[in-house]
């Protein structure tokens, strides 16, 4: 477990941090719409 | 049991699942053209959605119309890049069995040395090193060798009259598998209209594999390095070595 000393918290979520804002919002969007798209019968 | 509590949970972990493919996309693609079209797919995927929830049904159809044709669009100008993602995605060898590390460092040690008296010489040389992803559609389009590698016998392959000298040699493990290979042209439009055929063709193979290339100037004599489409010219041969053993010891 000697890398979990390694592990910075604070430059896990400031590295590309917006980058990781942007992944997280298309990832939710994604799931809404394709979800939607499931539920509803919708054709993407 | 509340099922919805499940329901959540999948949610959850399905945007997680997600998140993190797309975070690796974004990152594999931040520092290459492609980027800018990220940003025009996000503008066109967000409006799609604000779109909906605004109940507007015809820019919705016309929106979704536009981003079909847009993706299958992006499929045919990003090919090569696709295809470079999905060959990292798979280049793990199972069951390759590595030289030895002394057999390695005498290969490398080989490769400078000839290398250095090519140099002098001012014979040109292209070398490709192959680390986890085969060159196998190049091996064919040479002459297969499978020959042990030595400074000698890269000499003797590159000598101007030699009827291998033409195109490239490649690399695997401590053998010469093939001579007078055919490499890819690099299209990179940045690329110094001072250098020739020779390390375009190398940055070239550099950029549709993980090679390492090692390229002698016929004009000037001096050594360079391709790596990953990125050209590391005016080596001295112990700065080749360095840099050799450093990459390579990184693939392990």
């Amino acid at each position: 477990m000697e890398f979990l000393k390694n592990i910075s918290l604070k430059k896990a979520i400031t590295y590309n941090f917006w980058l990781k804002v942007g992944s997280l919002i298309i990832a939710i969007l994604i799931r809404a719409y394709v979800y939607e798209g499931i539920t509803k019968g919708v054709k993407i | 049991m509340d099922l919805k509590i499940f329901s959540n949970w999948k949610a959850i972990l399905e945007v997680l699942i997600l998140w993190a493919a797309v975070y690796r996309i974004f990152l594999f693609l931040k520092g290459t053209k492609a980027v800018y079209l990220l940003r025009g797919i996000f503008i066109l995927v967000v409006s799609l959605f604000v779109f909906q929830i605004l109940g507007l049904p015809v820019l919705t159809k016309l929106l979704t119309y536009i981003f079909t044709a847009f993706i299958i669009l992006v499929v045919v100008i990003f090919q090569p890049e696709l295809r470079e993602g999905l060959m990292h995605l798979g280049k793990r060898h199972v069951f390759y069995i590595e030289p030895k590390r002394e057999e390695i460092e005498k290969t490398l040690r080989d490769i400078v040395s000839a290398g250095g008296i090519l140099s002098r010489k001012k014979i040109g040389a292209l070398i490709a090193i192959t680390r986890e992803i085969g060159l196998k559609k190049y091996i064919e389009s040479g002459v297969v060798l499978n020959a042990d590698l030595s400074s000698e016998l890269l000499q003797n392959i590159f000598y101007p009259s030699a009827p291998l000298h033409d195109g490239g040699v490649i690399v695997v493990g401590t053998k010469v598998v093939a001579a007078s290979c055919l490499f890819p042209l690099s299209d990179n439009f940045n690329f110094e209209k001072t250098l020739g055929m020779r390390h375009r063709a190398g940055v070239g193979v550099s950029e549709n594999s993980d090679a390492i290339v090692v390229i002698v100037s016929e004009e000037t004599g001096s050594i360079s390095l391709a790596i990953n489409g990125q050209l590391t010219r005016n080596l001295t041969p112990n700065d080749l070595l360095t840099i050799l053993k450093g990459q390579l010891s990184k693939t392990r």
